[in-house]
């Protein structure tokens, strides 16, 4: 094969890409004028876009529907979904292994545990309001940090991180459990409830939050597509290539750890999207990260807002949680793609 | 004749001697004759589940009331030949109806809700403790040698308590706190603790309640009918949750003369949008909470629920919020023994014109004089609905 087909077939893979994640964009944005128009609210199609074009005067039903309601719920969807998927792609890059997932890892368990703690002894580091959204990203974070010093003690490896991952989730998923035997019902059923995950508590404050994290997480994590691709030959090469493995593998946990707690600090753990948003995009895109990340990204958005769109017009007045619609959802499309792909995309 | 011969022999006098006695319309004393002799045919017969002879002997002899039969809300029919001595209580609910009932004396054990109900349970709150109603502790169970143990109707599971206990202890199964075998529950505690007095007084002022409040809402007709939004509050990670059929919130708020908005949209309870909640536009919002009632220090739990509510954005244009109709009540209030004071005040919510004349602090305070143990803290300090007057509204 000469070298100009070669450049010819590379350019043509990278084109098709390119394009692939263009008609992803372009379904997001699609999908996310449907789900607008969507609720348990009567409101005509174009009277939501006229509300939408009209601002915010908070005078009317419709008005706080649309601003108060509608909008952030789906950008929250969006945000949270390209955010755990994002943080699913790097730690399935960075670790070399298609299992890690920020619920894999243990990170997801300590934020449980610490939404547990303010549910039911109502202690915390934050007080008043913010005591459940406090404690959930304080223990996402204790978790992160927790693994990556487990490993540090056996060198940073893809193998001891995924290891003292596992641990760290059986650690905190026992003391979730134990906060949950030793609640009343009610807190018991708060915190199966905040486990479910739920895009309902979205407000234009935590969209912001969520906005400025992804704003500045999701450039740099492409910066570090390269990297990535390198590490994908094992640790050896990417060192003798110049990559500095360890430095990669600590920044890039860190990035996905802190995007994790981020969102579901505020949206309760919505699990399925971190591991399989990339799985889906490898699958889709191949396993280059210059263009995995951002595609995994665009499919994380569209699974989590398709998910919560469905799950609460589905049984309009009655919401679906949207954790349990993500796997609803993801998981037959996840199988399609599984038996029907020829190569093996991992 | 042999040692076996002369019980044998005074049984069977005893069963002809019984037997005849067995017309329609009896009491319960003929109940206990016809129920002896058929034990003591059984027994004759050599029958698998015949009782024994001590226990006929002392049906027969000590206890002239005895056997008496009951059947528990899970549908298993008990045969109980002397009066029950030794109860373990595993939950609140059937702990508060034992209580109600002058029962509470015959207690041994009970469940950890109970330990930590200090100001609902002052006595029975220090007895040992066996367990949670989801994890009964056996051997705590067993060294306490009950003669009965009263838990929830599927709590805990069979397979963790019955199949670990001599079939000699029953285990009676029921709720106390849905509406519907309320009161069929009542009578039958009433017959196992034999306080049969007790219950008539108790159940002569929940009747009368009941009827209250029955006899003045019934004639409304629906269309000008109370329409209520029942949820269990937006807790630290709740979102809206509306109560429709099938649970105590619909119950309450349908023997009060309301409408539920949910109804027909809902079944059970689910997670419904805000915005289907301002779609409905309903009169009162009524909202269930388990915090506080006989907690004193969760009342603020209570108002925070209330705040969360009537400032959600866009329902301060919703009916309940704009004329100040949103109501919380709790559970040690809303269901059980005590419900029939809370059916008032929810009706007299609902319908102040049709409650002028009835003040349901009185009847609330009635119960809690007659029916509990509790002290003058609770009648003073225990937010058992709001608003109620005290502050923080």
């Amino acid at each position: 094969m000469s070298d100009s087909s070669i450049r010819g077939g590379y350019a043509r893979r990278t084109y098709t890409r390119i394009i692939i994640i263009i008609c992803l964009f372009l379904l997001l944005i699609l999908l996310t004028g449907v789900a607008a128009t969507l609720g348990s609210y009567p409101i005509g199609v174009m009277e939501v876009y006229g509300t939408i074009l009209a601002g915010h005067n908070g005078g009317s039903d419709i008005s706080t529907i649309v601003w108060n309601y509608r909008l952030p719920r789906i950008l929250m969807g969006i945000l949270a979904g390209a955010a755990l998927g994002l943080a699913g792609a790097m730690m399935q890059g960075i670790l070399r292994n298609p299992l890690a997932s920020p619920f894999t890892l243990g990170i997801a368990s300590a934020a449980s545990f610490g939404a547990s703690l303010a549910i039911v002894l109502g202690a915390g580091v934050v007080a008043g309001g913010s005591l459940l959204v406090g404690n959930a990203f304080l223990f996402t974070l204790v978790a992160a940090a927790a693994v990556y010093g487990l490993a540090q003690v056996r060198g940073i490896t893809s193998e001891t991180m995924i290891m003292a991952g596992i641990a760290i989730m059986y650690l905190f998923s026992a003391m979730t459990s134990f906060l949950q035997y030793i609640g009343d019902s009610e807190d018991v059923h708060a915190i199966v409830f905040w486990m479910f995950g739920s895009l309902g508590r979205s407000t234009w404050e935590t969209v912001m939050t969520v906005a400025i994290l992804v704003g500045v997480l999701l450039p740099l994590s492409l910066l570090s597509a390269r990297s990535l691709n390198t590490l994908a030959a094992g640790d050896e090469a990417a060192t003798s290539l110049g990559v500095p493995v360890e430095k990669i593998r600590i920044g890039g946990m860190a990035g996905a750890s802190l995007l994790t707690a981020g969102v579901i600090c505020f949206t309760g753990t919505i699990g399925f999207i971190g591991l399989v948003a990339p799985h889906i995009s490898r699958m889709v895109l191949g396993g280059d990260h210059r263009f995995l990340l951002p595609g995994t990204a665009v499919v994380g958005a569209l699974v989590l807002l398709g998910a919560d769109s469905i799950g609460r017009t589905i049984m309009t007045p009655q919401i679906l949680p949207v954790g349990i619609m993500t796997a609803f959802l993801g998981v037959p499309f996840f199988i399609f793609l599984f038996l029907t792909r020829r190569r093996n995309y991992w | 004749m042999s040692r076996i011969g002369i019980p044998l022999f005074c049984l069977v006098f005893l069963a002809l001697l019984i037997a005849p006695a067995a017309p329609a319309g009896m009491s319960s004393d003929d109940d206990a004759r016809i129920l002896l002799s058929e034990g003591i045919l059984s027994y004759l017969s050599g029958g698998v589940r015949a009782p024994s002879l001590s226990d006929l002997h002392d049906a027969a002899v000590h206890y002239p009331r005895y056997p008496r039969r009951v059947t528990d809300t899970a549908g298993t029919g008990f045969t109980f030949y002397r009066p029950i001595e030794r109860v373990v209580v595993m939950h609140a609910n059937a702990a508060e109806s034992i209580v109600a009932l002058g029962g509470d004396d015959r207690i041994v054990g009970v469940g950890a809700t109970i330990n930590t109900n200090t100001l609902q349970f002052p006595e029975i709150s220090r007895l040992p403790g066996v367990g949670r109603w989801t994890e009964p502790d056996i051997e705590a169970i067993l060294a306490l040698d009950p003669d009965l143990i009263l838990t929830y109707v599927s709590w805990p599971e069979p397979e963790k308590l019955e199949r670990h206990l001599p079939s000699r202890i029953p285990v009676v199964r029921m709720e106390y706190y849905k509406a519907e075998v309320f009161r069929d529950e009542m009578v039958t505690t009433g017959r196992i603790f034999d306080e049969e007095e007790n219950l008539d007084e108790y159940l002569a002022w929940y009747d009368a309640n009941l009827d209250l409040v029955e006899g003045r809402v019934s004639t409304i007709p629906y269309e000008e009918r109370v329409r209520v939004y029942a949820e269990s509050g937006s807790g630290q990670s709740f979102g809206r949750r509306a109560y429709s059929e099938g649970t105590g919130l619909h119950d309450l708020l349908i023997a009060a003369g309301g409408v539920n908005v949910a109804e027909g949209h809902v079944t059970g309870y689910a997670d419904v949008e805000n915005e289907w909640v301002m779609h409905q536009n309903p009169d009162v919002i009524l909202i269930w909470s388990g915090k506080a009632g006989y907690k004193l220090d969760e009342r603020a739990e209570i108002v925070d629920l209330y705040k969360e509510i009537v400032s959600t954005p866009g329902f301060e244009r919703i009916q309940a919020v704009r004329d100040n109709r949103v109501y919380i009540v709790t559970s040690g209030y809303a269901f059980g023994t005590g419900s029939p004071a809370a059916l008032i005040r929810v009706a007299s919510w609902l319908y102040p014109d049709l409650f002028t004349d009835v003040d349901p602090d009185e009847i609330h305070a009635e119960y809690l004089e007659r029916f509990t143990r509790t002290g003058r803290e609770i009648r003073e300090s225990g937010t058992f609905y709001f608003p109620d007057g005290r502050g923080n509204e």
